[in-house]
C-alpha cells in the first residue's frame, strides 16, 4: 500500500515539475542574442524523454497527452500537433522499454536525439504539406542541438535518483 | 493460460486507445487549420482560465533571475559608471540642444496656430509567457479586452514598436512580435520619406520590402511607422536600417526583444471630426 501511495506521490512530484518546466521563463539562451532571439532549450520533452527510457511508469499516456496538449496552447503552437508526434515517439519508447532500459547511457542520449529529429523532421513536413508558413531550418537545428545537450542532465541525475531501487 | 489472455486483451485495448488519441488530437490540429479564428478564441479562453493558476508558479524564478541579473549589474559597476558619466555628457549637450529646439517649436506652432491631433492614451502590461520557439514570435500579456484592447492596437516598449495585439481574451492578450514571420508593418523611412512594408522573418532582423528608390537609403538611417492602413498609429518608432549581407535591407528593431517585461498597448481614442468633406478646402465643386 505503501508502495502505491509512493509511487502515486512520484508521479505527482513529476508531473508538477513538468507544469514548471512548461511555464516557467527559463531561458539559459538570452546571452547570445545577436544570433538568435528566444531560442529555448526544450527542456520539457529532455525530462519526460529520461523518464520514458529510465523508468515509464513514473508518467503515464494520459498526462503526456495532457501537458502537450496545454504546451501546444501557451506555446501558441498548431493545437494537437506536435502533441501527436511526441504522443507517437513516447509511446514506441515505452513499449521498447524492456530492452532499451538496460542499455549505457550514451544509447539512451542517442535515442533521445534520434526521436528529436524524427519529431521535428515530421514537425516541418507537416507544415509544408499544410502550406504553413515554414519554419527556418537553421533555427529548428539549432534548438534541437541545445535540447541534446541539455539531456545528460535529466537523464543522469533521474539515474541517481533511482539508482537505489534499482 | 488465463493471464495471458487478459493480457492480450488489455494490449488491443490501448492499441484502441492509441489510435483514438492519435485520430483525435490530428483532427484538432486539422480543425485549427480549417477554422483558425474560433479555435484561435478558444485557446485565449483558455488560456486566461490558465493564467492566474500558472502565475504563481513562474513569480519565483522571475524572481530569482531579477537578482542574478542585478548581481551582473553590480560586478560592472565601476565601468558602467564611467559610461553612465561620458553619456551624460554628451546628453547635457542635447538636452540644451533640445530645450532650443521646443522652444522653438512652441513659437512656430503659436504661429501657425495649430490643433494637436487626439492624444494616445495606453495601457501598460506585463509579458507572462513568452512563445519561445523559432516559429512563433509572440508573447502572453496580462491585460486584455477588459483594459480596453483591441485586435490591431501596436504594442512598444520603452522605445520602440515591438508587435501588435493579435488575439484577445478577456485578461489577456496575444502579442504578435514585428519579427514573426506573418507580420507586415507598413512604415516610413524618415530623412527620405519613403515608404515601405516591414515584413518579419522569425529572424531579429526584419526586411524592408517595397521601397522605391533603395539607393537613397543609408544604413543607420530610422524607420517609422507611417500609419498607413490604419491599424498603427503614426510615427512610432521602429529602428535603424542596415544592409546585410546578401545587400537585403533589414531594420534592427529598437525594441529590446531580449528582455521584455513590460509593454505599452496604445489605445487609439476614436478621432471625432467636426468636418465633413464638403467643407475641406476645394471641395465645394464636387
Amino acid at each position: 500500500m505503501s508502495q502505491k501511495i509512493k509511487n502515486s506521490l512520484n508521479i505527482f512530484v513529476l508531473f508538477s515539475f513538468s507544469i514548471f518546466l512548461l511555464v516557467a521563463p527559463i531561458s539559459p539562451t538570452n546571452f547570445d542574442l545577436e544570433l538568435s532571439t528566444n531560442l529555448y532549450p526544450d527542456l520539457l520533452t529532455c525530462l519526460i524523454f529520461a523518464i520514458l527510457i529510465n523508468r515509464p511508469k513514473l508518467f503515464p499516456s494520459y498526462l503526456i497527452l495532457l501537458i502537450y496538449i496545454l504546451a501546444d496552447i501557451i506555446l501558441m503552437k498548431p493545437i494537437g500537433l506536435y502533441c501527436a508526434l511526441i504522443f507517437v515517439a513516447a509511446e514506441l519508447v515505452r513499449k521498447y522499454n524492456n530492452t532499451i532500459r538496460k542499455e549505457p547511457f550514451l544509447i539512451h542520449w542517442f535515442i533521445f536525439l534520434l526521436c528529436l529529429t524524427a519529431v521535428q523532421i515530421l514537425y516541418i513536413s507537416i507544415h509544408k504539406l499544410f502550406f504553413m508558413p515554414s519554419p527556418q531550418l537553421i533555427l529548428v537545428t539549432k534548438q534541437l542541438v541545445l535540447t541534446t545537450f541539455f539531456y545528460p542532465l535529466f537523464d543522469l541525475s533521474l539515474k541517481f535518483f533511482l539508482r537505489k531501487e534499482l | 493460460m488465463g493471464k495471458k489472455s487478459k493480457n492480450s486483451s488489455w494490449k488491443s485495448l490501448n492499441i484502441i486507445f492509441f489510435i483514438a488519441v492519435l485520430i483525435l488530437l490530428l483532427s484538432t490540429f486539422i480543425l485549427w487549420r480549417i477554422d483558425n479564428p474560433r479555435t484561435e478564441v478558444i485557446r485565449s479562453k483558455i488560456i486566461d482560465i490558465l493564467l492566474p493558476v500558472f502565475w504563481p508558479i513562474t513569480y519565483p524564478v522571475k524572481v530569482s533571475s531579477d537578482i542574478l541579473r542585478n548581481f551582473e549589474t553590480y560586478s560592472s559597476l565601476t565601468r558602467k559608471n564611467k559610461e553612465l558619466r561620458r553619456d551624460l555628457q554628451e546628453m547635457m549637450g542635447w538636452k540644451e540642444k533640445a530645450i532650443q529646439l521646443e522652444q522653438k517649436n512652441a513659437q512656430l506652432r503659436a504661429l501657425n496656430n495649430v490643433k494637436l491631433s487626439a492624444r494616445l492614451t495606453w495601457v501598460t502590461g506585463e509579458i507572462v509567457a513568452d512563445s519561445g520557439n523559432p516559429f512563433y514570435q509572440s508573447g502572453v500579456i496580462n491585460i486584455g479586452s477588459v483594459d480596453g484592447l483591441k485586435d490591431g492596437s501596436a504594442a512598444v516598449d520603452g522605445l520602440g514598436l515591438v508587435g501588435r495585439v493579435s488575439g484577445l481574451g478577456k485578461t489577456s492578450a496575444r502579442v504578435l512580435f514585428l519579427t514573426d514571420i506573418s507580420s507586415a508593418i507598413p512604415v516610413i523611412i524618415k530623412p527620405t520619406n519613403q515608404k515601405g512594408i516591414l515584413r518579419g522573418n522569425n529572424s531579429p532582423w526584419p526586411t524592408l520590402e517595397f521601397v522605391e528608390k533603395t539607393s537613397l537609403i543609408k544604413s543607420g538611417d530610422r524607420v517609422y511607422t507611417s500609419g498607413d492602413g490604419n491599424v498603427f498609429p503614426s510615427d512610432i518608432l521602429v529602428g535603424n536600417i542596415f544592409a546585410d549581407k546578401d545587400k537585403k535591407i533589414r531594420v534592427k528593431p529598437v525594441a529590446k526583444f531580449n528582455n521584455l517585461e513590460f509593454l505599452r498597448i496604445l489605445r487609439p481614442r476614436n478621432l471625432n471630426f467636426s468636418w465633413t468633406e464638403q467643407n475641406l478646402v476645394g471641395m465645394e465643386n464636387f
